[in-house]
């Protein structure tokens, strides 16, 4: 008697086609035979066929069918990405949009594959893994937003060749490692958020060449050393957050270019010696600083502000020699 | 007139407008021409299937031909005709020889009524049902299977 798993692989594929891609994922589990159907190109494209139409008016958001994508198998994920994604310019997927409960899975390859791409969002989606070095083939991308996920590993260091960006958010994740130079390519670059990580080694002096900066956030992450006089460059910055790492050393007279400065969160490392009074005369500017090895006296007007997106009673308590911040 | 044989030597004696509805025997008798009366050997189906077969086709002899395929339209395994249900309402090794048959006499639309059907016994099973279902060994380690599962852990979330 024939067997339905006796059936030849173009009619298991036809069979399974039917059913949802979902339902019939669920089934990979039943034999080797389905798993191999259930996990091949074939299927992929057949199945998407049946259940969702190349005609889709679809927008940049993530829609439910979006998660065959982020959590199918990668044939799916190939698949999905040339009937569907290509022709995208703009993707801003976040989990929270449709309640997303899925489990964790890795950057799918195939997105270094939508080179249409110019802003690139897939934050709280869930994301383990290191960020793939074929994304350099991203090359229009202007907006890189991988935040609030848990990637780990380096930041690659091909990143530095998308010479188009604009934002790199790589915000809230588990990268380690230093901050790559390669980064020093990116001069367009005017969102620089890295916090949140678990970068470490020295803040580089190359981040002061990345003139067009506006925002800087590289706190909480366990990064030393002295912060580079270059960043006194950076005359396009509004906030500069480097606070809970473990910096050390003065805080440089040159921030006192930061004209437009209006956040600077220092708050939280090992620094020494005085606030610059400079610094404190640019106008709008609040500034936290608690919790370093500072000395200081009170004359010179501080105002001494709570981090940006932290609400903490503050209290300011100075003993003449350190300061610190009772909360 | 058309004379078929099955893998077993039965001859059956069809009309063209049925035997046409086969793209297999239709290009067959295209290449041999009208004249020659020869039965058109199909060494892959059996005669108690040819004969389902011919009974579909029979059926469905007067059927206006097919529209054009709407590309925007979504294939769906719910639009089985009642005739159609009743037609295959048969035992799984039956079911499965039709399939194999439609595939091979190149009969879309009973190809596609198999796929269907056997789709719908399967929606909705467990993994469990659908083993049960077609006498399907597991073939997985227990380790192997958690995994599998494990990876698809987020259909089950809808």
């Amino acid at each position: 008697m024939t067997l339905f798993i006796d059936l030849p692989f173009e009619l298991l594929v036809a069979v399974l086609a039917y059913i949802g891609p979902r339902e019939a994922l669920r089934l990979s589990s039943v034999c080797s035979r389905l798993k191999t159907v259930l996990y091949s190109i074939e299927w992929a494209a057949e199945t998407l066929a049946c259940h969702v139409s190349p005609h889709i008016k679809r927008t940049f958001l993530l829609a439910n069918h979006d998660l065959l994508f982020l959590n199918g198998p990668p044939q799916l994920q190939t698949t999905y990405a040339r009937m569907y994604l290509m022709p995208l310019g703009i993707i801003v997927w976040s989990g929270s949009d449709i309640g997303y409960k899925a489990g964790s899975a890795a950057l799918p390859a195939a997105l270094c594959s939508l080179t249409n791409l110019t802003i690139l969002t897939l934050s709280a989606c869930k994301r383990v893994g290191s960020i793939p070095s074929e994304l350099k083939n991203l090359k229009l991308l202007r907006a890189l937003d991988f935040s609030n996920n848990q990637l780990s590993g380096l930041i690659p260091s091909d990143i530095g060749s998308l010479v188009n960006l604009e934002y790199l958010i790589l915000s809230n994740n588990e990268f380690e490692g230093p901050i790559p130079s390669s980064l020093a390519n990116l001069k367009g670059l005017t969102k620089l958020l890295l916090n949140g990580n678990k970068l470490e080694g020295h803040l580089p002096e190359f981040l002061g060449q990345l003139k067009s900066l506006q925002q800087l956030a590289l706190c909480g992450n366990r990064l030393e050393g002295n912060i580079p006089s270059s960043f006194g460059q950076l005359s396009q910055l509004v906030l500069l957050d480097l606070s809970h790492n473990s910096l050390s050393g003065r805080i440089p007279r040159e921030l006192k270019n930061l004209e437009k400065l209006t956040s600077l969160c220092l708050n939280d490392n090992h620094l020494i010696g005085d606030i610059p009074v400079e610094i404190t005369r640019l106008h709008n500017l609040k500034i936290n600083v608690s919790n370093n090895l500072l000395r200081q006296d009170l004359t010179s007007g501080i105002q001494l502000h709570e981090a940006l997106g932290l609400v903490l009673g503050i209290v300011l308590v100075l003993d003449g020699v350190f300061n610190f911040l009772g909360r | 007139m058309v004379k078929i044989t099955s893998s077993d030597n039965q001859e059956f004696t069809i009309s063209k407008e049925i035997a046409n509805q086969s793209v297999l025997i239709k290009n067959m008798l295209e290449d041999v021409g009208e004249s020659d009366d020869q039965p058109i050997p199909l060494p892959n189906v059996s005669g108690a299937i040819l004969q389902k077969v011919i009974e579909y086709a029979t059926m469905h002899k007067d059927d206006p031909p097919p529209a054009p395929e709407d590309e925007t339209k979504l294939k769906t395994s719910e639009d089985i005709e009642e005739r159609d249900k009743e037609f295959m309402q048969l035992d799984q090794g039956t079911m499965f020889e039709i399939i194999l048959a439609a595939n091979y006499l190149d009969m879309k639309n009973l190809l596609d009524l198999g796929c269907k059907t056997v789709a719908n016994m399967i929606k909705g099973k467990s993994v469990e049902e659908v083993r049960k279902l077609f006498n399907i060994v597991n073939d997985f380690t227990p380790e192997e299977e958690e995994q599998i599962r494990k990876e698809n852990e987020w259909c089950e979330d809808r």
